[in-house]
């Protein structure tokens, strides 16, 4: 069973966010996700990885670059913000022009729906609000809950 | 700590021991790997001592000693 587990950016945020009521979730959540991924080399009947969409990978980093140029952070959060987004994996195109924040989301569902059975979106915020929308039918769910969902199936 | 053993096709490079081999060919960096049985022609054998949370623990470590603030606060602004 192919279980795909999509990252919004509040999710990501939420890792390196210390004050994060879900950091602690998300951070172990991507623990996990990668310990999957590790499994996957092992040849094990179940596959899990984690994704972020590249429109929102580049906007992070756009945003870390600029930070970065007026030295604000340093290279040390830059190398943190690079391990954690190249635990994941990235798919969909980097649209300059996405109107809705979820759209790249449900691009990037499109776009690995033949190759992962299951796909998860998971997020933080009010994404719940929008499930169902322009007929996206994939589950919406907190990094707790995926956290959750990954423990209890195995 | 979770032991799990299992085969791989690790390529030796000669000067490289045989840990940084398997570390490298499973991008394993950071995990403890304890090699248990090497054979000629098959694949190695190792038990993978998994450190619960390892990239978590890391990562944790790593932010706790940084300052993620302004970043933090400039992404919340952007997908708020």
């Amino acid at each position: 069973m192919t279980k795909a587990y999509i990252f919004c950016p509040d999710v990501i945020v939420d890792i390196f966010d210390e004050d994060s009521k879900d950091h602690d979730w998300s951070i172990t959540l991507l623990g996990a996700l990668n310990k999957e991924r590790f499994a996957v080399t092992c040849e094990m009947s179940k596959e899990y990885k984690g994704f972020v969409s590249d429109y929102h990978k580049a906007q992070i980093i756009d945003i870390a670059l600029e930070l970065l140029s007026n030295e604000k952070i340093g290279k040390n959060e830059l190398y943190i913000l690079h391990l954690i987004l190249s635990s994941l994996d990235e798919e969909g195109v980097e649209y300059k022009n996405y109107q809705d924040e979820y759209l790249p989301i449900f691009d990037l569902a499109e776009q690995i729906k033949d190759s992962y059975e299951i796909r998860i979106v998971c997020n933080n915020g009010k994404a719940h609000n929008v499930e169902n929308k322009n007929g996206f039918d994939d589950k919406i769910i907190t990094s707790k809950e995926a956290l959750t969902d990954i423990i209890s199936s195995n | 700590m979770e032991k799990q053993k299992f085969s791989m096709k690790v390529e030796l490079v000669k000067g490289n021991t045989l840990k940084d081999d398997i570390l490298k060919a499973n991008d394993l960096s950071g995990d403890e790997l304890v090699v248990k049985k090497v054979t000629k022609n098959s694949p190695i054998e190792v038990s993978y001592e998994k450190i619960e949370g390892g990239l978590a623990n890391f990562l944790t470590h790593k932010i706790s000693g940084s300052n993620m603030k302004p970043l933090v606060n400039s992404c919340r602004e952007r997908f708020a």
